[in-house]
């Protein structure tokens, strides 16, 4: 089931910890050869300063308890080099937890540097000691420290570029720590900074956002209002552009999100032309079966794609909580397609299309028809589901059609008596008396279709 | 040499090139040239000689300043004189050479001494002579009249006093009688006839005249019969002076009215100056030949004259290069025979001793050659072979002699030693870029003229292996020599040849391409390339993507898209043109590049169409064919009405904007799709107005239309004969919902065998046919049905039931059609709503709120126009999210057609969409070519920058 696995596309746009975790878990999943993650492990941990623990899996793989010598020399190296790092940001790091000083920051950053220079005799390098040493606790696995160390740079630093580096890190940090709260603060913040910087490379920038793309989703699928924010976030157009051009991939996650995010049923339509537009450059069981729904109104399709859509979402590192939820809501547009096409169902086609059983279906079906309130009975002598379709009647649509007229009205006349009223007296009055006319005379038009309401109802 | 020429020296040039170019031309035209110098010789005399390097065009008309006048006093002044002393009436030539010692020294002032009238001169000798020489005895002496005696006696004593000025310009004129006698004499003889008392003096004139020429005959080699003919022309015209008018005086002389005797006699003049000046020139041929071509710059033009010195075979290595030099010198000139030059140049090419020799003569060779050509036309094809020899020849010299370089930046290298060339690092002046990118314009040119129909074209078409295989050596060769610019502009020649040939053409090109030999590895076309011709075109694309201007990159770009499509990879072609954003600009670009990218764009719409994807290639080709213009856009000829409206000076451009024919696309074809296309959609979509009253209004194909109509309108119809006639009969039979009949209509347009997968086209076209009649019967049957089965829907379009039922499904979420499935009973279920739709009243009310929508529309614009003064970003932002904001509207009402509101949003958003498309793929080439690493990161970035978040980096920046 390798194919569907997206882990090593990810590992591109990830940092070297954050793979960690997702190697673990493919480990679990047993979709590669053991073996093989354990070295990737290695590999990965090798470059960073994680010595004991780099070792363990040495000792793993080559079945040793004897450590090569490096490694001790290594760790010797680290920790005298954490021993630095803590002696050369003593002095910064009391004068910045001082609460007083705290107190006196303010938002302007050279002003504060300056004020740190003045009063408590903080230099710049210092300031950088901070980031070298957040980077350093950070590559060693403690990531409370560097996020602290961190966070206190971003706010000092007056280099945009390791201002962002450091916020990076920030994330990566909270990430790891599992603070989910915390990251997905940061993670809005780093979109923020990231939208607003300027990039010599249009590049750095797609670089950028398809990081944050992949780093979000370890927020996005632990943070309780995750689904919420993912599917607004990756719907912004920079992001569909992003995800487009460097990491079609991502689509899953969208696509997974939006499904399982029943009351942002809008966004399916959006999803469903980006499904459609990079289908021929990315698919995989969980873009198909949407695709089969509302490309091809394929039910037979959609369903076999919703059940292989289980294994892919069952192995994948982000998804696999979220597999009831998906499931569920999947079923409930599925359902609802149905339904809207359907005037007459055939209660055991659809139940054994969601892959229910008879009774369950039954169950399922009839909770569905009252939770969503639709005008459908179920007929146990033919053993079908009865759907009364609505349509809008012409009176219906154009109440609809001209329901916002009047607030758009409103608004018109809010903003001409604005501006008359600042801009001054007499010129205005006279450019404002068209308008006023109009006005009146949308009312009226609005009133004609009121009065063919009853007309049509009758 | 007589005073008389010397004088004329400052006009020698002139002399030099009448009687040297005077060889190419007939015999007749020699006689007009003659004539016309010679009119310009005689208002030269008629002015006394005072100017002599006046032009032709002073000579028209003569506003005559005081000088002049002064001058022609002199001269008639002095005639008398002569006259006078020749009929002994000395008291007479007394008076005027009074009247003459009056105006001459006012003469004198305006201009030397030197440059004083002939024949003063020549009155002053006649009078010495008279006087002193020819002592009159005293009883000739007697005879005279006492007047006469004592004019005579005063003469004598102020003659010679007054000659003392004069002494130096009469012995001159004395130690040259002859010569000026002849002529001025002939003329005077003339003149004489009028007189009564000529016959003595003609005679002697004549005499005189005698002995200069057959002088001259003995000095002339081979001017002889135009001297010849002067001199039977000058006795002529002392016997018989009132024929001797020439028709090309005719002109001159009406405008000299006044003084058409003495126009007369200098026209003679003229005449004997032009003979006077062959022979010289004759002359100094004849010693240039004796000499060797060893003369001065005399010499030197003898060689150019007629090559006779080239001929002489007296090349050797060490004097190649002052024949080079001369040969290039001569270049461009008015009298230069380049093909005397081409051979020369031959001959100097087997005298080059080495390398270096070589291929600074084969340089000039080319370029010599290269001047052979017409300056309208192109290059013969015989011609153009040797060029291409000789560039062949040139490249192989490179090949082999690494140490060589040619840049047009390079020395020039024209001192004498390079014959002891010891293969030491060098560089030369030339360009062979423009070598290569004349030849290519040639073979183009003379493919544009020749009539694609005859045997001739492809006869020259086979030139293009050979052509190519010269661009892909030049190409190596820039490489070698690292030369950026050329190898650019070589390597988008070789796409030039490339991109428009399908895989399979293009192998046995390159197939011939890789058999030469291979001097060194290529980084532009890397070795792994070989065989695989799309690799080929990418890393030559990819190449000119990273090195060449904006302008050969958006070439490459738009012939890789056109090379995409030819191969139906339609998505990366379509992926590839968006990317490059130059549909944004395209308008402000040059025609050629415009050209290429209707091109592409056509190519890219018959793409889409190959695939199925009906709407895209609309939506390509629809811009195209709309216009009604599609052959100037593809630069494939002219529309037959058009030709009457351009002036001569635009058909001219447009002509040699025109593609050779082997590289068009083929017009029938595109617009027989565009056809197709436009009939797929449209017809069900006119059907769809039964119950979209909208449809009716807003066409999707306005030309497809228009031409629906007016096959509608024929009384009578026969069978469909052409694509146009097919489609339509077939259009009418879809609209019918006889599917198999337009089936068959389509399936028997013959224009489809020329696309290269013409079965499945066909197929595919069947069952789209299928799938839109199914539709058109539901659209158009809708209210008539109350329910519809799904079988029997499946039977009549004999599609299969799943397929029907999908179809269906869609159709109803769409709202395309107000129904629902019933899955049990397996029938479409029409409701009751969508009858009362039609309701005439309901209808109108639609439209009016439609209509008020619209109108708070506008007012919301003319506000915003009000409070922004304009548009400004922010106004567009709003703009766009009024669209939304419309479209959510649109997208509420159930009667909305839905292909319509969905069309147009699909087209905006997946343009976005497609931007980003673009750079992935790009990205994704980046990342396994490693060649375009940056730049298409770049692309691609901006690409991801661009889609929908430009208006973000607007504001950013």
């Amino acid at each position: 089931m390798a194919e569907y696995d997206l882990t090593m596309r990810m590992v591109q746009s990830l940092d070297r910890q954050l793979v960690y975790p997702l190697l673990d878990f493919v480990s679990s999943k047993e979709v590669y050869k053991a073996e093989d993650i354990l070295r990737a492990k290695f590999e990965l941990l090798s470059h960073t300063n994680m010595v004991d623990f780099t070792g363990q899996l040495y000792e793993q793989i080559h079945g040793t308890a004897e450590l090569p010598a490096e490694f001790a020399t290594k760790r010797e190296e680290v920790i005298q080099k954490l021993e630095e790092g803590e002696q050369k940001t003593e002095h910064i790091r009391e004068v910045i937890e001082n609460p007083e000083v705290a107190g006196l920051l303010r938002q302007d950053k050279l002003q504060n540097m300056k004020l740190l220079r003045d009063n408590y005799q903080c230099t710049p390098e210092m300031v950088l000691e901070l980031y070298n040493y957040g980077q350093l606790q950070y590559s060693c696995g403690n990531y409370g420290g560097s996020a602290d160390m961190l966070f206190h740079f971003s706010i000092l630093s007056t280099d945009p570029e390791l201002t962002l580096s450091a916020m990076w890190g920030k994330l990566a940090s909270e990430i790891l720590l599992g603070n989910w709260e915390v990251a997905y603060e940061d993670m809005f913040k780093l979109r923020e900074t990231i939208d607003k910087a300027h990039f010599k490379d249009q590049s750095e920038l797609l670089q950028q956002r398809s990081w944050l793309l992949h780093w979000s989703l370890f927020v996005f699928f632990n943070h309780a209002k995750g689904r919420d924010g993912i599917v607004d976030t990756f719907l912004l157009p920079q992001y569909i552009s992003t995800i487009q051009n460097s990491c079609p991939w991502i689509l899953r996650y969208l696509t997974a999100a939006v499904v399982t995010n029943r009351r942002r049923r809008n966004m399916m339509q959006e999803l469903v032309k980006i499904i459609e537009q990079v289908s021929h450059s990315y698919r995989d069981p969980v873009t198909e079966f949407v695709e089969a729904l509302y490309v091809d109104f394929d039910f037979d399709r959609a369903a076999a794609k919703l059940e292989q859509c289980e294994d892919v979402l069952k192995k994948d590192f982000f998804l696999t909580v979220a597999f009831d939820d998906f499931v569920e809501n999947a079923r409930f547009f599925f359902a609802e397609v149905y339904c809207r096409i359907h005037k007459r169902i055939d209660l055991a086609g659809l139940t054994r299309r969601l892959n229910m059983k008879q009774e369950e279906g039954e169950k399922w079906i009839v909770k569905l028809i009252r939770d969503t309130r639709m005008d459908a009975k179920v007929d146990f002598k033919d053993n079908s589901v009865i759907m009364n379709p609505t349509y809008n009647p012409v009176y219906q649509q154009v109440i609809e059609r001209t329901k916002a007229l009047v607030f758009r009205s409103h608004v018109l006349n809010g903003a001409i008596d604005k501006r008359s009223k600042s801009a001054g007296k007499d010129e205005n009055n006279q450019e404002q008396k068209p308008y006023q006319k109009q006005q009146q005379q949308k009312p009226t038009k609005r009133q004609q279709p009121d009065t063919a309401v009853p007309v049509a109802a009758q | 040499m007589s005073r008389f020429f010397r004088r004329d020296e400052s006009s020698d040039s002139e002399s030099d090139y009448s009687s040297s170019s005077s060889d190419d031309f007939s015999d007749e035209e020699i006689q007009k040239k003659k004539q016309t110098t010679s009119g310009a010789g005689a208002s030269r005399i008629a002015r006394a000689g005072l100017d002599s390097d006046d032009s032709e065009e002073e000579v028209k008309r003569t506003v005559k300043s005081t000088k002049d006048k002064l001058a022609d006093q002199v001269t008639e002044l002095s005639r008398e004189t002569l006259r006078a002393i020749r009929a002994d009436e000395w008291h007479l030539a007394a008076s005027s050479f009074d009247q003459l010692n009056k105006v001459v020294p006012k003469l004198i002032k305006t201009v030397s001494v030197e440059n004083l009238p002939r024949s003063y001169v020549r009155s002053l000798a006649a009078l010495e002579d008279a006087l002193y020489e020819n002592q009159k005895d005293k009883a000739a002496l007697g005879k005279l009249s006492a007047t006469d005696s004592r004019g005579y006696n005063q003469l004598k004593q102020r003659v010679r006093k007054h000659n003392k000025d004069f002494e130096s310009l009469i012995a001159e004129f004395k130690a040259n009688p002859t010569e000026s006698n002849d002529e001025e004499e002939a003329a005077e003889s003339e003149e004489e006839a009028s007189d009564d008392d000529q016959a003595v003096p003609s005679s002697r004139t004549a005499a005189a005249a005698v002995p200069s020429a057959s002088k001259g005959k003995a000095a002339l080699s081979d001017s002889e019969s135009e001297d010849s003919y002067w001199d039977s022309d000058s006795d002529e015209s002392s016997s018989s002076s009132s024929d001797s008018e020439d028709d090309g005086q005719v002109g001159i002389s009406r405008w000299l009215k006044k003084t058409t005797t003495k126009e007369d006699t200098s026209a003679k003049k003229a005449k004997k100056d032009r003979a006077q000046r062959s022979q010289r020139a004759a002359a100094a041929q004849a010693a240039a030949a004796a000499e060797g071509g060893d003369d001065d710059d005399d010499g030197f033009t003898a060689v150019g004259k007629d090559g006779k010195a080239v001929e002489a075979p007296k090349y050797n290595e060490r004097n190649l290069n002052e024949h080079l030099l001369a040969l290039i010198a001569s270049r461009g000139r008015k009298n230069t025979n380049k093909f005397e030059s081409i051979k020369s140049l031959e001959t100097l090419l087997g005298v080059g001793v080495n390398a270096l020799q070589k291929a600074k003569v084969l340089m000039t060779l080319i370029s010599a050659q290269f001047d052979s050509a017409p300056s309208s036309g192109y290059l013969p094809t015989e011609m153009w072979h040797k060029v291409q020899s000789r560039l062949n020849e040139l490249l192989s010299l490179l090949e082999t002699n690494r140490q060589i370089t040619i840049l047009e930046t390079g020395d020039s290298h024209d001192y004498e030693e390079d014959f002891e060339y010891n293969n030491a690092t060098i560089t030369l002046r030339g360009s062979i870029i423009a070598s290569i990118d004349r030849l290519d314009d040639d073979f183009l040119k003379s493919l544009q003229n020749i009539d694609p129909h005859t045997p001739e074209y492809v006869e020259r078409m086979r030139d293009t292996v050979p052509l190519y295989l010269t661009i892909v050596r030049a190409q190596g060769y820039f490489e070698r020599s690292d030369q950026k610019d050329s190898l650019c502009r070589v390597v988008l020649r070789r796409l030039d040849h490339l991109y428009y040939r399908t895989d399979q053409v293009n192998l046995h090109v390159e197939s011939a391409a890789a058999a030469l030999p291979r001097i060194s590895e290529s980084s532009v076309v890397p070795a792994s390339t070989a065989g695989d011709i799309e690799a080929i075109v990418h890393s030559l694309c990819t190449f000119l993507y990273l090195n060449a201007d904006t302008q050969l990159r958006s070439h490459a770009m738009l012939m890789h898209v056109f090379n995409h499509a030819l191969h139906k990879r339609y998505y990366i072609a379509r992926d590839l043109l968006l990317m490059s954003h130059i549909q944004e600009n395209v308008h402000q670009a040059d025609i050629k590049t415009q050209v290429l990218y209707n091109r592409a764009i056509a190519q890219l719409g018959l793409a889409a169409f190959r695939l199925g994807k009906i709407q895209e290639s609309f939506e390509h080709i629809v811009e195209l064919m709309s216009t009604g213009h599609q052959r100037e856009l593809l630069a494939q000829g002219v529309g037959q009405q058009r030709m009457h409206q351009l002036s001569p000076n635009e058909e001219q451009l447009q002509r040699t904007r025109q593609l050779p024919f082997h590289i068009n696309i083929n017009l029938e074809l595109l617009e027989c799709v565009f056809l197709t296309s436009s009939m797929l959609l449209e017809i069900p979509f006119m059907a769809s107005a039964n119950i979209n009253p909208d449809a009716r209004r807003a066409p999707i194909s306005r030309a497809f239309r228009r031409m629906l109509d007016f096959n509608e309108r024929q009384v009578f119809m026969g069978p469909p004969e052409n694509t146009r006639d097919h489609i339509m009969a077939a259009s009418k039979a879809l609209a019918a919902g006889e599917w198999e009949e337009a089936r068959d209509f389509i399936q028997s347009i013959r224009i489809w065998s020329l696309l290269p997968d013409s079965e499945e086209i066909t197929a595919m076209l069947a069952s789209k046919i299928q799938v839109e009649a199914l539709r058109t019967y539901l659209f158009t049957y809708a209210t008539q049905f109350e329910s519809v089965g799904l079988a029997d829907l499946a039977t009549m379009f004999d599609l299969p039931k799943g397929k029907v039922y999908a179809l269906l499904a869609r159709m109803v979420y769409h709202n395309e059609v107000q129904a629902s499935l019933d899955e049990v009973g397996g029938v479409l279920v029409f409701s009751r709503a969508s009858h009362d739709a039609s309701s005439r009243l309901q209808q109108t009310a639609l439209a009016l709120s439609n209509k008020a929508n619209i109108f708070a529309d506008i007012n919301d614009r003319m506000l915003e126009l009000k409070i922004n003064g304009g548009q400004t970003p922010g106004d567009r932002q709003q703009g766009g999210e009024r669209g939304d904001r419309n479209q959510g509207d649109r997208e509420g009402r159930p009667n909305q057609n839905r292909r319509e509101g969905g069309g147009g949003r699909d087209g905006r958003d997946g343009r976005d969409n497609r931007d980003g498309q673009r750079g992935n793929q790009n990205r994704r080439d980046g990342a396994g070519g490693g060649h375009r690493g940056g730049r298409g990161g770049r692309r691609g970035g901006n690409v991801g920058g661009s889609g929908g978040q430009r208006r973000n980096d607007n504001s950013n920046n």
